[in-house]
């Protein structure tokens, strides 16, 4: 009896291998008085949990989570729905007249001469770009490249730049504010990220593989929201 | 964002909103429940940097899984305690999982009702110093019957029948007239 006793506190410890772990809740899910038993095991565990002092989590710990669901889970299917198929992106004029006359033909040039793969990540933008509220921004870059950046509706901001110059460098995006710069995520060409409110300030930089703690050069560009 | 709407939401609208892809949501879970997380987590591993990953990796699978919630089974901030419960457990047990998911038995699981604070502090102050000490190792440190003998020197019936014992005076502290039943998801 006791020992049935100890290998359900064990469960509730988690001290049990993951199979026996298993087979055991089973047991118990077909047996009242005994699942009854462990659920109040459990709840006395609880305990131990609640009687902790909640901690602050550290600066932008919400951010890098957004960020991280949404470069690894991807886009949420709810309340961003893609259209297909894509179509035409047309961004409303946010540089200089004089800018305008080249930079189509220059963003067309740059398309062909890299090649079909940078069609995925322009179409992605695109789709982004037609979401309703969108509100987009071309920033010029040194040298006459250009970054393009989205402020969407549910407060997501998409970034898209050429594919960086040296082989093996990636972007990082910066959220700006009165401590240190926050990652916001190290991306090749586009980078989606969620949960930015307004009135942040962005920027990003160019990093060596896998993404810098901190920037380590220049920043591309600032941009508030 | 929607921050403010969200806040006003239950734990259980906001994992429905979760399973609908609402991030807005999963940004007000993290609001609501990360700092008891990150307290769980800085007792248990002691330190700060690896403790945001395992907590990432909590909300991460609850919001990759949420669709699969039942609230007959669990409450949702049980259940987020023991997603992230055994994250913290598989890092101390040096089994780092970069592909860290949803064990079958994580996935919202029979739980407990939620444990009031006060109540909790109770049930911890019924316990003598050296009860608590020895559930704080196992629950806390992922410590097994043998290795707490092992730690305490103790004979291994006698942990066991120690952890016993704590438990049953928890138990008796939380079951009391003013213990029963379990608060529902904030607010």
């Amino acid at each position: 009896m006791s020992e049935r006793r100890d290998e359900r506190l064990a469960l509730a410890l988690r001290q049990l291998p993951p199979g026996r772990a298993a087979e055991l809740r089973r047991e118990l899910a077909a047996s009242g008085p005994e699942r009854a038993e462990w659920l109040t095991d459990e709840r006395a565990l609880l305990a131990l949990v609640e009687g902790l002092e909640p901690l602050t989590p550290p600066p932008g710990a919400e951010a890098r989570l957004l960020a991280r669901a949404a470069r690894e889970i991807g886009p949420p299917q709810g309340p961003l729905p893609l259209p297909a198929p894509p179509r035409p992106l047309t961004l409303p004029p946010a540089t200089p007249p004089t800018r305008r006359r080249w930079l189509l033909p220059a963003l067309l040039a740059a398309a062909l001469l890299a090649g079909v793969w940078w069609l995925r990540p322009a179409n992605e933008f695109a789709r982004y770009a037609r979401q309703p509220g969108a509100q987009a921004y071309a920033l010029t870059l040194d040298g006459g490249a250009s970054a393009r950046l989205l402020r969407l509706r549910g407060g997501e901001v998409v970034v898209s730049l050429p594919p960086p110059a040296q082989g093996g460098q990636v972007y990082q995006l910066w959220q700006l504010g009165p401590g240190a710069p926050v990652s916001l995520g190290v991306f090749e060409r586009v980078l989606v990220v969620r949960g930015v409110p307004q009135g942040q300030t962005l920027a990003v930089s160019v990093e060596p593989p896998g993404g810098s703690p901190a920037p380590t050069t220049e920043p591309l560009f600032t941009h508030k929201l | 964002m929607g921050t403010d709407e969200t806040e006003t939401l239950d734990d259980l609208t906001l994992i429905r909103r979760m399973a609908q892809g609402d991030e807005a949501a999963l940004a007000a879970l993290h609001r609501r429940y990360a700092g008891l997380l990150y307290a769980l987590g800085s007792r248990m591993l002691q330190q700060r940097h690896d403790v945001e990953t395992c907590v990432q990796d909590a909300f991460l699978n609850v919001w990759k899984h949420a669709r699969a919630f039942d609230p007959a089974r669990a409450s949702v901030k049980t259940w987020l305690v023991s997603v992230a419960h055994h994250r913290f457990l598989q890092e101390l047990r040096s089994r780092p999982g970069p592909a860290f998911e949803l064990q079958d038995w994580d996935q919202a699981p029979d739980s407990p009702d939620p444990v009031d604070p006060l109540l909790a502090q109770q049930a911890l102050a019924a316990l003598s110093p050296e009860q608590r000490g020895l559930i704080e190792l196992a629950y806390f440190q992922g410590h097994s019957h043998a290795e707490l003998a092992q730690l305490t020197g103790l004979p291994l019936g006698t942990v066991k029948s120690r952890l016993r014992a704590a438990l049953a005076v928890m138990r008796a502290a939380l079951e009391g007239p003013a213990g029963r039943g379990g608060s529902g998801g904030t607010p």
